[in-house]
């Protein structure tokens, strides 16, 4: 086989393999996800109880983050 | 319409479109708050972000300009012009995903606002608004109705931009994401699986060797060594990609996002040389006459594999084709209204915003952002060049200054933000006009080249150079601004109107 073709089918072998198996931790991720959207969205705006993030917590809507140290 | 594509494979491409808007109608009903419309709550995981940056980042341009590069010159389309980046990606993945995931920022200009205050902020979020107008992906799709569907190219991208349009208003990041990884997953099975069919029925890579013109297989090509560092370069424009900040600020972890990014580099080298295959195998089928010899090489790849595929795989494929241009037309649509919200809305006029009113107004934005585009799309002759442009303009402007504020440990002066982002503007601005003024535009390359005579040896600066002059111009900026302006504190308040 040309050494051109082999890298061919690696390249298109890997591909197919990558997008399935991403596909499969996807399809894993996206349930929890959603129902974790779902439980934020029936929150009103500007609602900061059960946030988890600093900007959720902004009073008066979603403010610049309070400045952190960059990590060294 | 294409011969070659039959009613099933127009029934795949309708279910294809559908599926998007059913997601991002999910998506709606749920009544996302603003972090979860723009960054879908900092909880994506590798894989979403793998999905999302893959198909973000590799739009038709890829797909057609890589495959068109392959077609005419062989594999420098991909060692000379594709991999070149390598080492800014992955640069991008240790150093800088991390980073900033971990300072929890919201949007590329916000960094600006921290470190240097409003002006340079505001001068960020411009560039970042203008190099995010979806301008060539809703070209491309207009061009993709006409020549697969037989519809006029400014339908077409109404038509089917205006899906991507519709879902990305409904459900912000969260159906982005999820719409680019069914794209995703399209466009790298459909062309994993096309790229062999072609290897096979067209002879492989011995019926190229037997048509090949010299310095087909050479790896590097012909390339003059100064346009291939500018070609690298453009890989630099990654480090201040806004679709790319934003995908990263959304992810659950700092490595998580390096993770992500990794593996993304790994599959667009997969997806690269695949393509570069593709349109080196076009070349030996018109030489052997399977495929037409009239066809215009940007085609090639296209009209190939859709002989090629069987009925309903070809359907599969342009879906996947119109993924790549739509995941392109929403991510920049959003990040667009983002800036125009958060960056521009929220200090400019309403720094008490809530929630509601940031979605509201990024909504606007995205609307704006998209007719902008549209009205582009079809009234600019070289739209490759103004994305260049573009790219270039919003490199010269933040890059120094966002590096500096993530990576410079000394004190920053608001001074500093603005003058490195004005000089690196002006002096782009001064380069392009220059060379337009003084050069020759040359055909083949799309570009202007100025050659001049310095002591005896000829000398050729391109357009395409813009980078190694304003980025240092934008340092100058920096330091000199630095030296003469006084500190700015970190989260200082910035001023707003009210």
């Amino acid at each position: 086989m040309n050494p051109w073709d082999f890298v061919t089918w690696l390249a298109a072998a890997a591909l197919a393999l990558s997008a399935a198996g991403i596909f499969g931790f996807f399809l894993r991720d996206v349930r929890s996800i959603l129902d974790r959207e779902m439980h934020n969205g029936d929150k009103q705006p500007n609602d900061a109880s059960g946030s988890d993030t600093a900007s959720d917590a902004a009073v008066g809507g979603t403010q610049p983050n309070p400045p952190q140290d960059l990590p060294r | 319409m294409s011969e070659h594509i039959s009613p099933i494979d127009l029934a795949v491409v309708g279910v294809y479109l559908l599926m998007m808007l059913g997601v991002g109608y999910y998506i709606y009903r749920k009544s996302p708050s603003f972090e979860e419309y723009l960054l879908a709550g900092r909880t994506m995981t590798t894989p979403i972000l793998v999905c999302t940056l893959a198909s973000t980042y590799y739009g038709l341009d890829v797909l057609f300009g890589t495959s068109e590069l392959a077609y005419n010159d062989g594999v420098v389309a991909f060692f000379g012009y594709s991999q070149l980046s390598l080492g800014i990606y992955l640069f991008a993945a240790y150093a800088l995903s991390t980073r900033l995931r971990a300072a929890r920022f919201t949007s590329l200009p916000e960094i600006l606002e921290r470190h240097y205050g409003l002006g340079t902020s505001v001068m960020g979020a411009i560039s970042s608004i203008l190099y995010s107008i979806p301008a060539l992906s809703l070209f491309a799709i207009g061009r993709l109705a006409e020549v697969m569907f037989g519809i006029d190219a400014p339908i077409g991208a109404m038509l089917l931009g205006g899906i991507a349009l519709v879902y990305t208003l409904w459900g912000g990041l969260w159906a982005v994401a999820i719409t680019d990884t069914i794209q995703f997953v399209l466009m790298c099975v459909t062309l994993s699986i096309a790229i062999p069919i072609l290897l096979i029925e067209l002879g492989g890579f011995d019926a190229i060797a037997l048509i090949a013109p010299e310095g087909y297989f050479a790896i590097f090509g012909g390339i003059p060594i100064w346009l291939m560092i500018a070609y690298a370069a453009t890989g630099i424009s990654i480090l201040v990609d806004p679709g790319y900040y934003q995908r990263i600020f959304a992810a659950r972890s700092p490595e998580q996002a390096r993770n992500a990014m990794l593996i993304s580099v790994l599959i667009w080298m997969a997806y690269d040389w695949l393509v570069t295959a593709g349109g080196m195998l076009a070349r030996a089928g018109v030489a052997s006459g399977a495929i037409p010899a009239d066809i215009h090489s940007n085609d090639a790849l296209l009209i190939a594999v859709t002989m090629a595929l069987p009925v309903g795989l070809t359907g599969l494929f342009l879906a996947g084709v119109l993924a790549t241009a739509m995941s392109t037309v929403d991510s920049y649509t959003l990040v667009s209204g983002s800036n125009f919200a958060f960056d521009l809305y929220r200090p400019l006029r309403r720094p008490d915003a809530s929630d509601k009113e940031l979605v509201r107004w990024t909504k606007y934005g995205i609307v704006f952002s998209w007719v902008l585009g549209f009205g582009m799309a079809f009234i600019f002759a070289r739209l490759m060049s103004l994305w260049v442009f573009m790219a270039t303009m919003l490199s010269s402007t933040v890059l120094v200054p966002i590096f500096a504020a993530l990576y410079w440990k000394g004190a920053k002066t608001q001074a500093a933000g603005l003058m490195s982002c004005l000089a690196g503007l002006a002096s782009v601005f001064v380069y392009y006009l220059g060379i337009q003024l003084l050069g020759v535009e040359n055909e083949v390359y799309g570009s202007y080249i100025w050659t001049f005579s310095l002591g005896g040896t000829s000398f050729s600066l391109w357009q395409e150079y813009a980078l190694f002059f304003s980025l240092p111009m934008s340092f100058a900026g920096f330091l000199v601004g630095n030296l003469f302006g006084s500190p700015f504190t970190p989260g200082e308040v910035p001023e707003a109107n009210e």
